[in-house]
């Protein structure tokens, strides 16, 4: 099933030709190679692939946290390719949301005043309503005076998810945000995500490895050697599981099927 | 193991090398202070040495009454004794026209090889009443070769029991230079025959000699000899044995030797008083270096816990941080000691191109100590600091290696530093107000003992203060910044991350702490000083200048002219003329009856002129016409209502009185009152306010301009204006020192800036991922630094006010009220310098930061 949204809609996330090229000469690293693809908005999209397949590389140039080599990525109508540093900066307080593998809480500060930093950083004001819905949502309404030192690993995500959220951003990219977890607080954290998406109407891209992890989103992208090597609609932890399958045949016999759906 | 430790050295590198700067400056000063000490040292043995000349032994009659000089020279009969020349010194006037100069007169020496002096032009004095003077001295009178000067000297006349002045004219034969600067604080010494130097003292026998010996003579033998010739001189003209006894016969080395041990005294005293304030650099210094070991452990964590897995023990990672020390220690020192050398060498090559009539060695001498002492103190302060660092290495439990590194967590103090603290502040600050309540005890103010209780009290209070400032130092940056806070998100980042590592952020304020505390309390004490003396000097000398005309027959048209003259100076502010009398009969009106005050000096002024000219207008509190000022202590004058005073002619006038305590000296009645009494009586006298900024030179104009005329000028205030100089050069010098030990603080502040920029770089990158612009992560950088900065500058100024009021209470207590001075000035610079330098301090430390890239915050380590 193919989800392609066309460019240039509100909120769209979009790559064309997207390449990054580490190092010059012989030790030049071709981490992503022309990648073209698009992330709905309102979606809950995750990018998988195996190590070094590119797929943490297509996160940062998508979120406009490193330079592209060519190509341009998109938010919206926002070419973030074209964007120096100051229009990045306010790029990503404005309209992306962050959720790091290990959290990245402020340790000085509150649950709240964590929350609240983005908000902060612009001077802008806080949506009051938002914000309890946020705190309600995720469950935090306890800890808001807590210091990250005090939260356990799990309460401490969801914070960072309400870090990510309370500016209402167009997306929010997480980076393995069960990394650091164990397995139930993993499901929970996955589960408030899928909420967020669902009730809230936010669009979040994930990175993971993790197929139980990637199941919870509407749509896979899998990634390898630098480019986009399937795509999966409404994926379960067995289809993901089979297209993971189908990659590894894909690295050791290098002419095969495209596995899933077709290509985005 | 040393192996590992040099390359956790050359992985740290830059954060050593900025501790490395802070150790390093002050082994600098220590070095640059011992080598300064050798140079005034080797300065003054060839000053010593060159009074002696080509000689080669000094005859030392000191204890007896000396022998003729003719008695002194015979003794050249002495086997091996070539020549035997009297020594004789006394300070004379010399006077030319209207200049006279004081200096020193030595006798001219047998032979011109014996001369310490260089003559360059004319004659050796050959007769008497010849003299040769130093070129800077004749200069001055204006004297030539062949032309006449008057020695002034001083006779003391057993007869009258009182000195005599005596003039005689003697004719220049010669200049002289004095190369080797055997008179150097004299500019040269004037030479005339011997006799003729004891006659302008009044004196006849001498009690020094220089001695040269036959070539080949042994001066062992012949020394111990010429003394013994020589005391049976003294015998033989009636010295007791004893007396006899003490004199001496050393060769030049040994005479300069004995000379300097004595001069030296002084020496060493400034050096001790300066290597004192080297020391306290190195403390500060210690702080510096004490904080970046601290760090350089915590961020080694992972590394030291590895070690202690694969089987590193305690004692092998203690050894470790130590050696790192010690390495870190000895190589600042070198560097801080090659520095202290070529700063002094290149000092010596600045002042050897300028004459300053003392000849300096060329080349600095390194001795043992120079190199030694400020190598060892540094090594020692280093390693010492490194200590309490060293021990936490020892803490890293196995462990560690296994789990994610966290930002470490430091804890604030223990109790028993609490406690330590309090009991040190407690006591010491009891001390300190015992010391001030001694030195100010009503009856009898025992200023030395408030001394004795305030210094150790002022100084356990403040180690009681610096020990506990992990506790309270964090609470005051919180204050502040909780005020920043208010200003946005960078100050509530950077407030909040100052008081993260509260014992880092303590020892970095405290300090910068101790060297403004210091410098404050200096000036602080300085003007408490200033503004009690300027109280007493006001009072002491209520007028600036003086002027007093002779008294000529036409007085007071020579007044007028004197008045014009000096109104004319630039300078001068202000003149008022002065009327006084002397009235013959006075009787005050007690209610007991008339008391007569006799033969009384009563001065007339205008009294709304006068408060132009005096310091303290309440020296003529309540001076109005038909009112006699009576400046008196004495209970019997504070009850007089009236005085009856008779005219020369006979007839009286009644006035009204006022009793003053500490007026003017005299008693004093307006101008129109004095016309009263003494309708005849013209002003002598004018009272002179000045504005000057060089208040001793317009003295010097005012005194040229009214010489001629014949007027007197008394110049109080170049004696105050001295007296301030005195203070500002003093507490200029002071300040100067102290200023080393804040510029070390500073580089301590830059270095927590930077190891704190290492420390968070994932945070900083977790910043910048979600919205912190560069320019909110520079500033955030910014404010805290300014942060620290302000907040040991601050606290430094109120413990240097506080320290600073405590000393001038108890020193000045007993000299009467202390007025307790703020010096603004300086507080301002201290902040001014403490902001500026808390800013620059985040510039480095910020330009690595804001290179870290946001995807830094992704990465998992």
């Amino acid at each position: 099933m193919n989800t392609t949204v066309v460019p240039g809609s509100t909120g769209t996330v979009s790559a064309r030709g997207l390449t990054k090229v580490y190092g010059k000469g012989a030790g030049q690293v071709v981490a992503l190679d022309h990648v073209d693809v698009d992330f709905a908005p309102g979606r809950f999209t995750a990018i998988m692939g195996p190590s070094g397949s590119g797929k943490s590389t297509l996160m940062h140039l998508l979120a406009g946290l490193d330079s592209a080599t060519s190509g341009s990525s998109r938010i919206g109508d926002t070419e973030i390719t074209a964007l120096g540093d100051d229009a990045l900066t306010e790029l990503r307080r404005t309209r992306i949301g962050f959720v790091f593998q290990s959290f990245n809480l402020l340790p000085m500060f509150t649950a709240e005043q964590n929350i609240l930093l983005p908000l902060d950083l612009g001077g802008n004001k806080v949506d009051k309503e938002w914000f309890a819905t946020l705190v309600q949502t995720l469950g935090l309404g306890e800890r808001l005076t807590h210091r990250p030192a005090e939260l356990s690993g799990g309460q401490q995500q969801r914070v960072a998810i309400a870090r990510a959220l309370i500016t209402k951003p167009d997306v929010v990219f997480a980076d393995e945000p069960t990394g650091n977890l164990d397995s139930r607080s993993g499901a929970e954290v996955l589960s408030f995500l899928r909420r967020s998406v669902r009730e809230l109407g936010r669009t979040i891209i994930m990175v993971t490895h993790d197929p139980a992890a990637a199941a919870y989103a509407d749509r896979v992208v899998l990634i390898a050697d630098g480019r986009i090597a399937g795509d999966i609609s409404d994926p379960t932890p067995e289809s993901v599981l089979a297209g993971l399958d189908a990659l590894r045949t894909l690295e050791t016999t290098p002419v095969a099927a495209t596995p899933g759906g077709g290509q985005a | 193991m040393f192996r590992l430790t040099f390359a956790q050295m050359r992985k740290s590198v830059g954060k050593l090398v900025s501790a490395g700067i802070a150790i390093a400056i002050g082994t600098a000063f220590v070095a640059a202070t011992l080598l300064a000490g050798n140079i005034m040292t080797s300065t003054s043995t060839d000053s010593v040495a060159a009074t002696l000349a080509d000689a080669d032994a000094h005859l030392d009659l000191g204890g007896t009454v000396g022998l003729a000089p003719e008695a002194i020279t015979s003794l050249d009969a002495t086997a091996g004794v070539a020549v035997v020349s009297p020594q004789v010194q006394t300070y004379i006037n010399v006077r030319r026209g209207e200049r006279e100069v004081g200096t020193l007169a030595v006798s001219a020496a047998a032979e011109p090889r014996l001369e310490a002096q260089k003559l360059t032009s004319g004659a050796w004095p050959a007769a008497t009443n010849e003299v040769a003077l130093p070129a800077a001295v004749a200069e001055r009178l204006g004297a030539t070769v062949s032309g006449t000067v008057d020695i002034v000297g001083y006779t003391f006349d057993e007869a009258k029991g009182e000195s005599e002045e005596t003039t005689t004219t003697v004719t220049v034969t010669g200049l002289l230079d004095d190369p080797s600067g055997a008179y150097v604080s004299f500019d040269g010494a004037l030479v005339g025959q011997v006799d003729d130097v004891l006659a302008w003292n009044g004196g006849s026998l001498v009690t020094s000699a220089l001695v040269t010996l036959d070539a080949g003579a042994d001066p062992a033998t012949v020394l111990p000899a010429l003394a013994d010739a020589a005391r049976a001189e003294l015998v033989a003209a009636g010295t007791s044995d004893e007396d006899a006894a003490q004199v001496r016969a050393l060769t030049k080395q040994q005479y300069a030797d004995e000379r300097i041990a004595q001069l030296s005294g002084d020496t060493n005293t400034v050096m001790y008083v300066v290597l004192a304030f080297g020391a306290l650099a190195l403390v500060v210094a210690g702080l510096v270096i004490a904080n970046t070991f601290q760090v350089l452990v915590a961020q080694r964590t992972r590394t030291l816990a590895l070690l202690r897995c694969v089987g590193a023990t305690k004692k092998q990672l203690r050894a470790s941080v130590l050696l790192e020390a010690g390495v870190l220690g000895t190589l600042a020192s070198l560097t801080g000691i090659l520095v202290g050398a070529i700063g002094v060498q290149a000092l010596l090559a600045v002042l050897g191109t300028r004459d300053l009539g003392v000849p300096l060695p060329q080349t600095i001498e390194v001795t043992p100590a120079v190199v030694l002492v400020p190598l060892i103190a540094g090594v020692v302060v280093t390693v010492l600091a490194a200590f309490a660092p060293a021990r936490g290495a020892t803490r890293v439990a196995p462990l560690a290696a296994l789990r994610p590194a966290d930002a470490p967590s430091v804890r604030g103090g223990s109790k028993a530093r609490l406690l330590l603290a309090v009991v040190l502040t407690v006591v010491g600050g009891a001390m300190l107000a015992g010391g001030i309540a001694v030195a100010n005890a009503g009856e009898e103010p025992r200023p030395e003992i408030g001394l004795l209780l305030g210094i150790p009290g002022g100084a356990l209070s403040f180690v009681g203060l610096i020990v506990g400032s992990v506790f309270w130092i964090p609470a005051v940056a919180a204050g502040i910044g909780a005020l920043l806070s208010r200003t946005g998100a960078s100050a509530r980042l950077a407030s909040a991350n100052t008081l993260r590592n509260p014992r880092r952020t303590a020892a970095t304020s405290t300090a910068l702490l101790i060297g403004v505390t210091l410098v404050a309390m200096m000036s602080t004490g300085a003007a408490s000083a200033r503004a009690t003396f300027n109280d007493q000097l006001d009072s002491h000398f209520a007028v600036d200048v003086l002027v007093e005309a002779s008294g000529s027959s036409d007085g007071s048209g020579n007044l007028d002219t004197v008045r014009e003259k000096v109104a004319a100076v630039p300078g001068v502010a202000a003149t008022v003329p002065v009327t006084s009398t002397y009235v013959d009969k006075i009787e005050l009106t007690l209610p007991d009856g008339p008391v007569p005050l006799g033969s009384t000096e009563v001065s007339g002024i205008d009294p709304t002129a006068a408060r132009t000219v005096l310091h303290d207008p309440r020296k003529i509190d309540g001076l109005e016409d038909g009112v006699l000022l009576v400046d008196s202590s004495r209970e019997l004058h504070l009850a007089a209502t009236g005085a009856v005073v008779t005219r020369a002619d006979g007839t009286t006038l009644d006035l009204r009185v006022k009793v003053i305590t500490g007026g003017l000296g005299t008693h004093m009645v307006t101008a129109t009152t004095m016309k009263q009494i003494a309708p005849d009586a013209t002003a002598s006298t004018l009272f002179v306010r000045l504005d000057s900024d060089n208040p001793v030179r317009t003295v010097d104009d005012i005194r040229t301009q009214v010489q001629d005329l014949g007027a007197w000028v008394t110049g109080a205030v170049a004696e105050r204006a001295m007296f301030e100089q005195v203070i500002n050069v003093l507490l200029a010098v002071v300040v100067g020192l102290l200023a080393v030990a804040v510029v070390i603080a500073l580089i301590g502040v830059t270095n927590t800036l930077s190891l704190s920029v290492l420390e968070r770089q994932r945070e900083n990158a977790t910043l910048r991922a979600i919205g912190l612009s560069r320019k909110q992560l520079r500033s955030t950088l910014a404010i805290e630094g300014l942060l620290i900065a302000i907040v040991g500058t601050l606290l430094g100024v109120v413990l240097g006010l506080v320290y600073g009021w405590s000393g001038a209470a108890t020193v000045l207590g007993s000299f009467g009220d202390v007025s307790y001075a703020v010096p603004w000035r300086d507080i301002a610079l201290a902040l001014v310098v403490s902001v500026v330098a808390g800013l620059l301090a985040s510039v480095l430390p910020a330009r690595r930061a804001v290179r870290t890239s946001p995807v830094e915050a992704l990465a998992v380590d």
